[in-house]
């Protein structure tokens, strides 16, 4: 069985690169719009790993970061953020809410992939 | 710390044992150029030294080994065809690898310019198949996932050092979703881990042990092409919060860390700030240079010596490996089983026998320990057999190497010669197969170089233009014979005796046998190569073969037919130390006869004694006649019996000739273990060695060749007193 990646984006774009890029490699994906919409296709759900953009409306990357690790169920999932470089406080934060790692935008599929690798082993 | 010569050594003899492949590869592709199973083996061969030798950091290996696979992929592919030229550019290369893989035993650096030429010489069989496969190399390259050489090449650099990383981690690291172990996996893809050691000092006990905190440590020792910042890269999402230093170790595999190393380890100083230092430092023979203390020269022969001896320490600290079946090693282990079984039956059985005793009852026990001790026994033998067996190896694994040598030598000597390999199945044990190789290559040169003539004088006498060395194994009894045999112009007795004479190896010709003559070529001094080639002839005698055989308790016996060739036959004992032997009583002395070579023991009727003119006493053995010797004259011992027909005849015999010899009595037949007699005991060519009975006392092994030879010298006089 594969693996589960979520990607939580509300670029369509970006959401729709991540995925295709992902389900290429042989990945899952679950697609969520928004910190919100990611909370509600979560719930009890198993996923391997979430990846997710900061700015959102609803609820930011932030904010979904704090709140699933604050879910048993999911408090050792990796969550890599992707963010710009003038975010740096941003990912400061993140990472203080309990990210794994983060992704600079813009990126390429392989850069993607890359830290997929890395973070699921 | 990582201990390197280990990695190294383990390197080096599988380093040796594929190119060994490789080399048997190569030559047995040049006759079956179309075996496509050869081609692949002699690609895996390649890669894998590749892939380790790149692993640990010898990338010169690396890097000149990949020239190598490139060419053995196109003849994969079947773009270019394995030709002559081919094969010997690729042979030339193995060799330089050899060198490369010698150096790195040795501890001295290798000029990787040296290969500048055979690299030319490659890419210009590969440029010989035209543009498509230029082309076609650069897709596989990139097929083949060299991402990995492609990231090491830009910049011509791409050395690989050696780091050390200190790794360690914030405790939150898992309530980030991080598993520490992905930067080990990540490390793994950019190069070689070579050493890691995980801290465990902050694990607290566990009743106050939170599960959720990360406690340990890393200390990795990390051999990559990459620089420290693509290193550093690697923790880019724990960088804050952990403690990560990385800094380049020196690769000298001293266990004892230098200065410069602590004090960066200790943060005091930089990296570059020790570079800086040691690039102000002298050099010791530098200053003795200015000083006038030493010349340049006497500097440089101390280098070298330096080198040299490091490499005698390195070997010395290398202890020498063997491969073993897995099967045979099962059997050894399933056989102690069962003794350790055994042990404890023989434990019950005398207690049992002991409560017997005291109760004063008769009665039989439950378990007989006569019976369980036979089963001992036969396990002993067992084990001992199995153990004995872990040391046997192939003699092809030696026998191999000489196709190479004769396909080079008969090349440079202008001659058509073929080996012919048999038996190279047949096992040795590995001390004496490692003793016996160098011997074999002094035959083999012989006979390629003297034995075996040019082409036309071959076709002239109406033998086939190719010449045919022979070199065959098999195991009789226990002994193993290995013989190479020519169809060459064989020995010339009236050149031998001609030569002997004239060096002075013996004082006169006269009434020597044709058998006798030939020996001769076997005492120091003699040599008839009319000419010192490269090949042959060059200080190195039959007689130090005969030497080096002998001491391995081996025999060498040469036969010759003028005009058809020349056999030499070389008698090994399977194992050295263990023999089965037949104990026999010379006046009150017990001496073990070896059992292999002994035929039958019998006492001999009174008129079936003879003796002969020339040939001495003889012994009438069903209408055979055998040479009698007496053991108690050749031993100088009185005694019990002076007649035949009252002592005992044991009949052996050696060299393909019966001897009887004459004996008090027989003890019976028993395993022993040849001890050496030592050093301080002179060399005495009746005696064989020493052994212990199983009474305690000392019996001395009879050297049968040795008393033989003693019982027949004084029929011919030899300058030296030896043959």
């Amino acid at each position: 069985m594969g693996k589960t990646i979520m990607t939580v984006d509300d670029s369509t774009s970006v959401r729709q690169m991540v995925s295709f890029t992902l389900k290429e490699a042989g990945y899952d994906v679950m697609e969520a719009v928004d910190g919100k919409d990611a909370l509600s296709k979560l719930n009890g759900t198993s996923v391997n790993m979430i990846i997710t953009d900061l700015n959102m409306p609803n609820l930011d990357g932030i904010g979904l970061i704090r709140q699933v690790r604050a879910n048993q169920a999911y408090k050792f999932v990796p969550i890599v953020m992707l963010t710009t470089e003038s975010q740096d406080t941003k990912k400061q934060e993140g990472k203080a809410a309990g990210a794994t790692g983060w992704i600079v935008k813009p990126f390429k599929p392989d850069q993607l992939l890359a830290v997929v690798k890395k973070v699921l082993g | 710390m990582v201990d390197f010569k280990k990695i190294y050594v383990i390197f080096i003899d599988e380093a040796m044992e594929r190119l060994a492949d490789l080399e048997g590869g190569l030559l047995q592709l040049e006759k079956f150029p179309q075996d496509k199973e050869l081609i692949n083996t002699i690609f895996r061969a390649a890669h894998t030294i590749k892939g380790s030798s790149g692993g640990i950091g010898l990338k010169d290996i690396s890097r000149f080994t990949h020239h190598m696979e490139e060419i053995l992929e196109l003849l994969r592919q079947g773009r270019i065809a394995p030709g002559k030229e081919l094969i010997t550019t690729l042979l030339d290369a193995v060799d330089r690898i050899k060198e490369m893989v010698e150096s790195v035993s040795s501890g001295a650096a290798f000029d990787f310019s040296k290969c500048g030429d055979l690299i030319e010489r490659m890419e210009a069989m590969k440029g010989g198949s035209g543009k498509s496969v230029c082309t076609g190399a650069a897709q596989t390259g990139s097929k083949a996932g060299s991402a990995r050489n492609a990231g090491s090449r830009p910049g011509g650099g791409g050395r690989e050092s050696l780091f050390r990383i200190i790794f360690s981690p914030a405790p939150d690291l898992f309530r980030r979703g991080i598993d520490p172990s992905m930067f080990l996996d990540d490390l793994k893809g950019m190069g070689e881990i070579a050493g890691i050691r995980v801290n465990t000092d902050t694990v607290p006990i566990i009743s106050e042990l939170d599960v959720e905190t990360l406690y340990m440590k890393w200390d990795i020792l990390f051999r990559t092409d990459k620089d420290e910042d693509e290193i550093r890269k690697t923790f880019e999402f724990v960088e804050d919060g952990s403690d990560i230093k990385i800094f380049p170790v020196t690769d000298s595999g001293s266990s004892t860390p230098l200065i410069g190393q602590i004090l960066m380890e200790e943060g005091k100083v930089k990296p570059e700030d020790i570079e800086e230092a040691l690039k102000s430092q002298k050099r010791l023979g530098e200053i003795l240079v200015e000083q006038g203390k030493a010349t340049e020269r006497d500097v440089e022969r101390a280098v070298e010596k330096q080198i040299a001896r490091k490499s005698e320490l390195f070997k010395s600290s290398v202890t020498s490996t063997i491969r073993v079946d897995l099967g045979k090693l099962d059997h050894l282990i399933n056989t102690v089983g069962e003794m350790v079984i055994i042990n404890s039956m023989l434990q019950q059985a005398l207690k049992d026998s002991n409560e017997l005793k005291d109760k004063k009852e008769s009665g039989n026990p439950s378990l007989d320990v006569g019976v369980v001790f036979s089963q001992l026994q036969r396990i002993g033998k067992e084990i001992q057999e199995s153990a004995m067996s872990l040391r046997m190896m192939p003699v092809g694994e030696v026998f191999q190497r000489f196709t190479r040598l004769v396909r080079e030598l008969s090349a440079s000597e202008n001659k058509k010669i073929e080996l012919v390999i048999t038996g190279e199945e047949t096992e040795l044990d590995k001390g004496v197969l490692e003793k016996i190789a160098d011997p074999l290559v002094h035959l083999i040169r012989n006979s390629i170089d003297h034995g075996i003539e040019a082409p036309g004088e071959r076709v002239a006498k109406g033998k086939p233009e190719k010449g045919t060395i022979y070199l065959s194994a098999c195991q009789s009894g226990d002994s193993v014979n290995i013989e190479v045999e020519d169809d060459g112009r064989g020995l010339s007795k009236e050149r031998i005796l001609e030569k002997a004479v004239s060096n002075g190896v013996v004082k006169g010709a006269d009434g020597l046998t044709d058998d006798q003559a030939y020996s001769l070529i076997f005492l120091p001094g003699f040599s008839t190569a009319e000419r010192v080639t490269d090949v042959s002839g060059r200080g190195v005698g039959m007689d130090v073969v005969k030497r080096n055989i002998e001491s391995l308790n081996g025999r060498v016996a040469v036969r010759t037919k003028t005009g058809t060739g020349t056999k030499i036959t070389i008698t090994l004992p399977l194992t050295l130390a263990i023999i089965d032997g037949l104990a026999a009583l010379v006046g009150e002395e017990v001496f073990i006869i070896p059992l292999s070579s002994v035929l039958e023991s019998l006492r001999p009727d009174r008129d079936e004694v003879k003796t002969l003119v020339e040939k001495g006493e003889v012994v009438n053995v069903r209408g055979e006649y055998i040479r009698m010797i007496r053991l108690h004259e050749i031993l100088d011992i009185a005694p019990r019996n002076r007649d035949p027909w009252d002592a005992i005849a044991v009949v052996a015999v050696y060299d393909g000739r019966k001897y009887c010899f004459l004996v008090d009595g027989l003890i019976g037949q028993q395993q022993i273990v040849i001890k050496h007699l030592g050093t301080a005991v002179p060399k005495v060519c009746d005696i064989a060695g020493g052994t212990i009975l199983g009474d305690g006392r000392v019996a001395l092994v009879l050297d049968i060749p040795g008393i033989v030879e003693m019982a027949t010298r004084d029929r011919y006089s030899v300058a030296g007193g030896e043959l």
